[in-house]
């Protein structure tokens, strides 16, 4: 009768019709496309089925197409005396209770709480990035060009699901320091070359550039000349205009705009001195107008190297902060923003204000993308 | 006689009939073109569900019939009574209902209760038990894959 003690296994499960390894791939997948990009990795360890489908790029195709992807937020850091940049992934932890805060704080801290987490790859995979030259086309991120004295015509794209990185076709030109833009999959670059002002347009479904035509000289009043100067019409599209409006203002306005981001229809700015622009639509002007109720945030707030990101339709604010000498922590505030006053006023509201530590030295300055994966 | 093309009668494995109204049934794909195939009568048998997950099918069909039908519930009410009809199947019941949906290609439901499944299983141990699937994994494959993914299990 030792028959019976045949199976001691405690972890055996016991045999059931009802075992989901029995799904079609296709259930399977549309399960996981569900469930938090952050369980991927433990999820991946239930079988070897799971571990194919989690890896496969397809579940991302999934996950977009049921509105179940996440936006994830990408930091890249560029640290004193090392060659390559580092790059993390921040996520908000599921289920976070959030610690008790410590001391003069006098805003809310994220109750989502967040996690820095290192991305795997080779660091020198990187190129060193720029604010202005990178950008986020879906899923991926294109850096453009070279960095101040170090002009370059390549393109490197980092593939935010599988993190592995690729070569898009090289510019015309080499560039430093590029300004680029992202309208409808299509990648306006200018800036950081001998030629001035000469436009180059890539086209993320052929992926092929193309030099913009359009006669160089009045791109040049375009920049030099206020909005109610007479400007060439019909040489380009909306896009593009949109586009040289934002150059535009920043190069002209006393309050110049360092960085700027596109929330739904509204482009905010930040200034070299970290305060937070929004501009202002045509028939309100078509200014930079300070974003009101921030000036608590102002205050407590210091920093040199400001960065900005949509956050679901809120605006992520971020700064350096210089903790004794080791500067590792980036400091951020969750800002919601309304219109008031008939569309000519633009009111910021702190959600919270919190930090991201992470495990490097110290650093010279960061970029901050975010990433809907 | 229309009242009567108006119904279709679905029958399960276990030889349960259920009389229901043509625009409730016709949500599943699978049935719809049985009966524009004209094949079979009135009488439409389904060898793959049980009578008492057909029910539950039914039920859901019902409900969103309705709703499609005339608007007068809100989607914000719909959407609760579709958290509440997942909220307590077990196990099986799920399994099933996937299985149900998925042949009779009713793709709002298999939606739902993909989602159900994903709600109620976040951890490992919860994909494993919950969802009855054996580890396969040799213990040096399963190292290998935590190495490479450190970060997410230094919790």
């Amino acid at each position: 009768m030792v028959s019976e003690e045949v199976e001691p296994t405690q972890k055996k499960i016991p045999q059931s019709s009802s075992s989901f390894s029995l799904l079609p791939d296709e259930i399977t997948e549309n399960i996981l496309a569900r469930v938090s990009r952050w369980n991927y990795p433990s999820l991946s360890l239930v079988s070897k089925k799971f571990c194919s489908l989690l890896s496969s790029m397809e579940i991302y195709k999934t996950r977009s197409e049921i509105g179940a992807d996440e936006t994830c937020f990408y930091v890249c850091l560029q640290l004193h005396n090392q060659p390559y940049p580092r790059w993390f992934s921040l996520w908000a932890k599921p289920n976070q209770t959030p610690t008790k805060q410590s001391g003069e704080i006098r805003f809310k801290q994220d109750p989502s709480g967040n996690s820095v987490v290192p991305t795997f790859f080779a660091y020198s995979d990187s190129p060193h990035i720029r604010n202005n030259s990178t950008i986020r086309v879906g899923s991926e991120i294109y850096i453009i060009g070279g960095v101040c004295m170090e002009p370059s015509s390549a393109v490197r794209i980092l593939d935010c699901r599988s993190h592995t990185w690729r070569d898009a076709p090289n510019m015309t030109v080499a560039r430093e320091d590029a300004c680029a833009v992202v309208i409808d999959e299509k990648i306006y670059v200018t800036g950081g070359c001998k030629i001035d002002d000469w436009f180059e347009v890539f086209d993320v479904k052929t992926q092929s550039w193309t030099v913009l035509p359009g006669p160089r000289g009045e791109l040049r009043n375009i920049f030099s000349h206020n909005s109610r100067s007479g400007r060439p019409k019909g040489v380009y599209s909306r896009a593009e205009r949109w586009y040289m409006e934002v150059r535009e203002k920043s190069s002209i306005t006393l309050h110049s705009i360092a960085i700027w981001l596109k929330i739904d229809t509204v482009i905010y700015g930040c200034t070299f001195h970290g305060k937070l622009m929004w501009l202002a639509s045509k028939t309100q002007g078509e200014e930079w107008r300070e974003i009101k109720g921030l000036g608590k945030l102002l205050e407590h707030k210091s920093g040199r190297v400001f960065e900005m990101a949509d956050y679901d339709g809120k605006l992520l604010f971020m700064w350096d902060v210089c903790d004794d000498k080791r500067k590792n922590k980036i400091r951020y505030a969750k800002i919601s923003l309304e219109s008031r006053c008939n569309g000519c006023e633009v009111w910021g509201k702190v959600d919270c204000v919190d930090a991201f530590t992470f495990p490097v030295e110290a650093y010279k300055s960061f970029c901050c993308l975010a990433v809907p994966i | 006689m229309s009242k009567s093309e108006k119904k279709i009668v679905l029958k399960s494995l276990d030889n349960e009939a259920f009389e229901v109204e043509k625009a409730v049934a016709l949500q599943s794909q699978t049935i719809w073109v049985m009966c524009e195939d004209k094949c079979v009568g009135n009488e439409i048998p389904l060898e793959n569900v049980t009578g008492q997950i057909l029910a539950k099918v039914i039920d859901y069909c019902k409900k969103h019939a309705v709703v499609d039908g005339d608007g007068d519930e809100s989607s914000e009410e719909l959407k609760n009574w579709d958290t509440e009809f997942t909220k307590n199947m077990d196990q099986s019941t799920l399994f099933n209902m996937i299985l149900a949906a998925n042949y009779l290609n009713i793709k709002s439901l298999l939606n739902l209760t993909c989602q159900a499944v994903a709600d109620k299983t976040k951890t490992i141990d919860e994909f494993h038990t919950f969802l009855n699937i054996e580890n396969n994994f040799t213990p040096e494959e399963e190292a290998q894959i935590c190495q490479e993914n450190l970060w997410a299990f230094d919790d």
